[in-house]
């Protein structure tokens, strides 16, 4: 009967440790040391499975958020202005203004350009800016099917040349889809080139 | 050994800044991930591995994913006096894992444990398993006797007793990994309570070496309690 109480109470006393040590805010002492021997082995998973996981995680991390949002907050956090991050990175400081409120038209920012601004807040790699500024480029960076004639238009104060193409062609020429992915391909491939350069 | 380059972005974590989140995803996704799947095949093997590897390595992506963003709300606790961040981001995903893998593996084990011996091709794959799994009974006087036993005998004698008997045992001592709390989870299954399971187990074991031995098998009420 003693023995039965005692092993109830260890129960309980174990189970108590338990619960503690699984809600302890920080690792127990040595756990580090215990998470290297565990890292030493392999777990036999494939690395395209793991790019694969990696960058799905990351898309959705950048999910619903834009470039400009995503920049500014950036430039916050390291607490520079924009005329500072102006001077370092040789961007106007309207353009800057334009980029970060979404407005700048990535038809008209070359690739480097844009690589070096980056670099200049800090980022070593697109990452979780993969995905929105891909969005971006592909509404910017479009690319429309022939069509039998020239189309005729006129340049409009307030109309960004992106947004001026899309209304000229409209009912006139449908979106390459596949030549737009190229040509966004492309374009993000050179900006991350620029960034590992300059990093 | 962890690379440091997630000191370069703890300030902007303290600020909670998105990009340097995924610098941070970027780098040690696969460390973390790694690190909880050994942890999570452990514990999966530890319990005759009932959740399959794929899916076990889907519920340790979830888990990673849950430990970052645990580890990014929470990012004003973290100490660095008290180990790397990349460790912390792990320590936030082994506090979770008995919530998503320990589930996944108690739902795997109560899965194992819901096929019906009333069905006679379940019946006979089950006495199938008996003979291809013989690692998976536990060490118990009534599986030595099992073990002893050619799986055409044993298979007879199970068709021939009581089907909840029958059940009761390939449940309990062929189906369930040699775990704690395997009684009781078949019992659940069953629709009994675990002291109900314990009376049928016995009455069970008394009926089966009863049968063994060839002691009055044409009778299934003889030797009952």
């Amino acid at each position: 009967m003693s023995a039965k109480k005692g092993d109830d109470e260890l129960s309980r006393a174990t189970e108590a440790l338990t619960a503690a040590f699984n809600d302890a805010p920080s690792p127990p002492p040595h756990f580090e040391e215990a998470l290297e021997t565990l890292s030493d082995t392999s777990t036999g998973v494939g690395e395209d499975e793991l790019r694969s996981r990696r960058e799905a995680f990351l898309a959705r991390l950048g999910q619903g958020k834009s470039v400009g949002e995503l920049l500014r907050g950036r430039r916050e956090a390291l607490d520079i202005d924009i005329p500072e991050l102006s001077r370092r990175s040789s961007w106007r400081p309207e353009r800057v203004e334009d980029l970060e409120s979404n407005r700048l038209d990535l038809g008209t920012v070359d690739a480097d350009r844009l690589g070096m601004l980056l670099v200049v807040l800090g980022l070593r790699g697109l990452g979780v800016l993969e995905e929105p500024l891909r969005l971006m480029a592909r509404g910017h960076l479009a690319v429309y099917k022939s069509t039998s004639g020239p189309v005729f238009g006129r340049t409009r104060k307030g109309v960004s040349p992106a947004d001026r193409r899309r209304d000229l062609q409209r009912d006139v020429a449908s979106v390459d889809e596949e030549a737009t992915d190229r040509q966004v391909d492309r374009y993000l491939r050179q900006v991350t080139e620029t960034m590992e350069d300059l990093s | 050994m962890i690379d440091e380059s997630w000191k370069r972005l703890l300030p902007l974590l303290r600020e909670r800044e998105p990009i340097a989140q995924g610098e941070m995803c970027s780098a040690y996704y696969d460390y973390v991930f790694g690190t909880l799947l050994k942890w999570a095949r452990w514990a999966n093997s530890d319990a005759g591995a009932p959740v399959p590897d794929p899916e076990l390595r889907d519920l340790v992506n979830e888990l990673t994913g849950e430990a970052f963003a645990k580890a990014f709300a929470r990012i004003d606790e973290y100490d660095p006096a008290k180990g790397a961040l990349p460790t912390w981001i792990v320590w936030m995903g082994r506090r979770r894992m008995n919530g998503i893998v320990g589930s996944a593996i108690d739902h795997g084990l109560r899965s194992k444990g819901s096929i019906h011996l009333d069905d006679e091709v379940e019946r006979a794959a089950y006495a199938n398993q008996l003979e291809s799994h013989p690692g998976w009974v536990a060490l118990s006087p009534e599986q030595e006797i099992i073990r002893r036993e050619s799986a055409a005998q044993i298979t007879a004698i199970l068709r021939a007793m009581p089907l909840d008997q029958a059940r009761a045992l390939v449940e309990v001592y062929v189906r369930s990994p040699p775990t704690r709390g395997r009684i009781a989870m078949v019992a659940q299954d069953m629709g009994r309570s675990s002291s109900a399971m314990d009376s049928l187990l016995r009455r069970a074991v008394k009926e089966f070496i009863r049968r063994l031995g060839g002691d009055g098998a044409d009778s299934d009420e003889a030797g009952m309690a």
